[in-house]
């Protein structure tokens, strides 16, 4: 019963919330042959999203295996997440001052260039890969270590155990992270915008396509703009759903609890390792952020001051913007975990049709981009909605130009993060416990509170850090729905980077580092054998 | 079942107050309100919509000014959503993107309104529906101690291949502007001879700026007040064949609900102390006789591309054919 109503609840509100705006959107599709049309976007989309994916489980996975089963210093566990809590624009900048082809930095001994397919792939690689680490982390950690032990005992390798054991049992995991990945690559703007225009020959991919078409005609460009969106949500929706078909074929479930054990501290080797990808993927950007945000001239580091922090720092706006879009985001970030926990767990254990088309709309607005989605929400909800009662009363829901609609928009957009990671922990947990407990009286809430939510727990708690971290700077949707007063730290970085200082906005990325190194370790928690 | 549903209950009474309320009597008495709102959605900089903010105050204390503060394309999108959905609160647009106001024009969806004091404006800033506000100039940015061109047609030349950068003119409508005020002065050749030299077309005029002051494109086409608004970043070169004028219009949509209201915030707009504040924010006022901003000659003092008085129309009417030429240079 108690299911029953969560879930009616839960549908209700994504009907009205997702189902709504993406009907209004729906309603203004152009010919879907003109999307066809575009088949070099098409097609550089597609390398787009394979190639990040790569990237990032090349680089994000040998840093999770290390991450779930050495003891690392607290200060690199935080910073597994900072290149995915640095907004992409952020970073992308920094790596247009490092690997630029007239003065890059880097340009003078490495052969690269950063306008080019092959360098928005690796800057949104890198910017995705702690999705992969933190999911490879957590999918490590919940692995029965008695399976590994056995296949060591039986004279396998430690190559041979990771292949026939170790790999098999992370896989759902890792493989749900790699497809989100793609999906978060196919629709993303900032990286595309910054590095794609400047090439020496334009490198067209969907969003910016959608976003040339919304540009040029707010009302003419439209149909174009959400035919291809269309093409960018059939694929993020079937790209997980043929993933769940074909991972329903070979799971697998641990049947007890992974136990605590000793985690040895790193080797040298190993340390290497993640230094190298976080020297990589954090150093590098991060570094050329925190020099920007005290050189005097942008792109020039020979001379360097103090005005900028002292300009963000002593400015009331900046300040109201940090703490508007901290509680807005972790408002979001619960909002999303609860719902897309209740979602994942019962499309898990009791697949129907309903639920199935559920999930489907909640992934949903993952796969389109953040400016469509955001043009759904402003036809849904710009008008006040009045039901009057018996001409006495009137009941209002007015949600434009509030903080709400904001928190909204972040929650909907994200409930793919905790529904597919949190799925993918599902997978992996025996029904067994479960039944267990049903048999020993607990009904369907107390087993899901009681049994089901703590084996959960790191998946949830990595599922609403990156919620938070990927709602705190968001601009896509905010330039587009907020009002007067909800300025939020998405849309002063985005002002301050377009009309203002460049150096200014570097400064407000070097808070969002700062809070991440100091918050990481609290809101990710650690992996319980990893602090006995 | 009590531990699921009380916490689910408590949030959805959190949640509720935020974006709904209840009103009780009758339905017409529950919409009356008492101070006349006017919503202005315009694309001047956050800086700038704070001074007018804070001087609407004490000149207008009845009317609650609200404002939405966005790129000219975002501010574009929100209100034709709006539109769409049944109509927009905006009373005012007040945007960078003059071919935007001449679509809406033709689309019957701006009232007939020209504040009295505009009418003393040029020609060319105003016309029935919609009149400039402030003027902003495209002109060149150079960085510091490099050489520079003296105008806009020198870019063709080989000195500055690969050197200068624009906007994108696809995302930024003072780039389209300006490449259509090209067009029309130095010839359809002119855009194919400036690829050939390696322009790069990318971002809005911030992107411009940050090239030229991190050296990777020295030079720029840029707008005078992004120039303005951080000094010393780069020279500024005001080109021999004339700086493009890219007006800043004021028009009062149809959708408005309140269009006396919003022509008394057009008037004062238009006013001294508001114009004052445009020169104050670093942009030209098209009315004539009124100062400079700081460091810069009046704009009757600075030589301006010659192009029709009715640039704007002509543009708004070419854009589909020039939008089609700059998309076939870029591949």
């Amino acid at each position: 019963m108690t299911r029953r109503i969560l879930l009616l609840g839960v549908a209700v509100l994504l009907v009205a919330f997702i189902g709504v705006p993406l009907l209004l959107l729906a309603g203004g599709v152009g010919d879907l042959a003109l999307a066809l049309d575009e088949r070099d976007a098409i097609v550089n989309t597609v390398i787009l999203a394979v190639g990040a994916s790569a990237v990032a489980v090349v680089g994000g996975l040998p840093v999770g295996w290390v991450a779930a089963r050495r003891r690392l210093p607290r200060a690199l566990e935080s910073a597994i997440l900072l290149p995915y809590a640095v907004p992409p624009y952020v970073t992308t900048v920094a790596w247009i001052v490092l690997a630029n082809p007239t003065n890059g930095v880097l340009t003078r001994w490495f052969p690269v260039n950063v306008y080019t397919l092959g360098g928005m792939i690796g800057v949104l690689g890198l910017h995705l890969s702690p999705l992969v680490a933190i999911a490879a982390r957590d999918a490590l950690g919940r692995i029965d270590p008695a399976l590994e032990e056995a296949a060591r005992v039986s004279g396998a390798g430690p190559i041979r155990t990771f292949v026939a054991v170790t790999l098999p049992l992370a896989a759902p995991g890792i493989a749900a992270a790699a497809a989100f990945v793609a999906s978060s690559a196919a629709a993303s703007f900032g990286v595309p915008y910054l590095l794609a225009s400047s090439a020496a020959k334009p490198i067209p991919v969907l969003t910016l396509r959608i976003f040339r078409a919304l540009e040029l005609s707010p009302v003419g460009g439209r149909p174009l703009a959400l035919a291809l969106s269309l093409v960018l949500l059939v694929v993020g929706v079937a790209l997980p759903a043929l993933l769940s078909v074909l991972q329903g074929r070979h799971g697998y479930a641990s049947a007890r609890l992974a136990r605590p054990r000793p985690a040895p501290s790193a080797s040298p080797a190993l340390l290497a390792l993640v230094l190298a990808w976080l020297g990589v993927a954090v150093l590098l950007p991060i570094g050329t952020i925190a020099l920007t945000s005290f050189a005097a001239a942008f792109g020039h580091f020979d001379a360097f001051t103090s005005d900028h922090w002292v300009a963000v720092l002593t400015e009331p706006r900046s300040r109201e913007a940090l703490r508007r879009s901290a509680t807005l985001a972790a408002g979001a970030a619960t909002a999303a975990v609860a719902v897309g926990t209740l979602l994942a767990t019962v499309s898990e254990r009791t697949p129907s049709r309903p639920i199935s088309a559920l999930v489907a709309l909640a992934r949903a607005p993952w796969a389109v981009p953040g400016s469509v989605f955001a043009l759904g929400f402003l036809l849904a909800f710009s008008q006040e909605v009045r039901f009057i009662f018996a001409d006495r009363a009137t009941f209002v829901i007015a949600l434009a130009n509030t903080p709400w609609i904001l928190g909204i928009a972040y929650a909907t957009k994200s409930l793919a993060v905790p529904m597919d990671g949190v799925s993918a922990a599902v997978r992996t947990v025996d029904r067994s416990m479960e039944e267990a407990a049903r048999i020993a009286g607990a009904g369907w809430a107390r087993t899901q509170l009681s049994v089901v939510l703590p084996l959960l727990r790191p998946a949830l708690v990595a599922a609403w850090v990156l919620v938070f971290a990927g709602s705190f700077c968001e601009v896509s949707m905010s330039v587009l729905l907020r009002g007067p007063g909800t300025e939020v730290l998405g849309t002063r970085l985005f002002e301050l980077l377009s009309y203002g200082s460049p150096q200014e906005a570097s400064v407000l990325a070097m808070i969002v580092v700062l809070a991440v190194l100091v918050g990481g370790p609290v809101l990710s928690g650690r992996p319980r054998w990893a602090s006995s | 079942m009590r531990t699921v549903a009380v916490p689910s209950i408590l949030a959805a009474l959190l949640v509720l107050p935020g974006g709904c309320r209840v009103e009780l009597g009758p339905p017409a008495q529950a919409v009356a309100t008492g101070r006349p709102t006017v919503w202005i959605y315009t694309a001047v900089y956050q800086e700038q919509v704070d001074m007018f903010e804070a001087l609407a105050k004490k000149e207008l204390p009845d009317i609650d000014l609200q404002w939405f503060q966005g790129g000219s394309e975002k501010v574009a999108q929100r209100w034709e959503a709006e539109h769409t959905s049944g109509g927009s609160p905006a009373c005012i647009v007040a945007t960078s993107d003059p071919s935007w106001y001449v679509d809406l024009a033709a689309r019957k969806l701006l009232v007939a309104y020209v504040s009295p004091r505009a009418l003393d404006l040029p020609r060319a800033w105003v016309t029935p529906y919609y009149a400039a506000h402030h003027i902003d100039l495209m002109v060149i940015g150079a960085a510091n101690g490099q050489p520079a061109p003296k105008s806009f047609a020198e870019l063709a030349e080989p000195q500055w291949k690969g050197k200068f950068s624009t906007g994108d003119p696809f995302s930024s409508g003072t780039t389209f502007t300006t490449v259509s005020a090209w067009d029309q002065l130095h010839g359809q050749p002119f855009l194919q001879l400036l690829k050939e030299n390696g322009w790069v077309m990318a971002g809005g005029n911030s992107a411009v700026l940050s090239r030229i002051e991190s050296g990777e494109k020295p030079v720029g086409v840029v707008l005078l007040n992004n120039l303005l608004t951080k000094p010393g970043a780069a020279q500024i070169i005001f080109p021999e064949d004339g700086a493009v004028p890219i007006p800043g219009p004021l028009a009062i949509p149809t959708d408005c609900p309140d269009k006396g209201a919003a022509e008394r915030v057009v008037d004062w707009l238009f006013g001294d102390s508001a114009q004052a504040l445009v020169v104050k924010s670093r942009m030209h006022s098209p009315f004539p006789g009124m100062p400079a901003p700081d460091g810069v000659p009046p704009l009757d003092q600075i030589k301006l591309a010659p192009v029709p008085a009715d640039f704007t129309v002509q543009t708004a009417a070419r854009a589909p054919d020039l939008r089609a030429r700059i998309e076939a240079l870029q591949k």
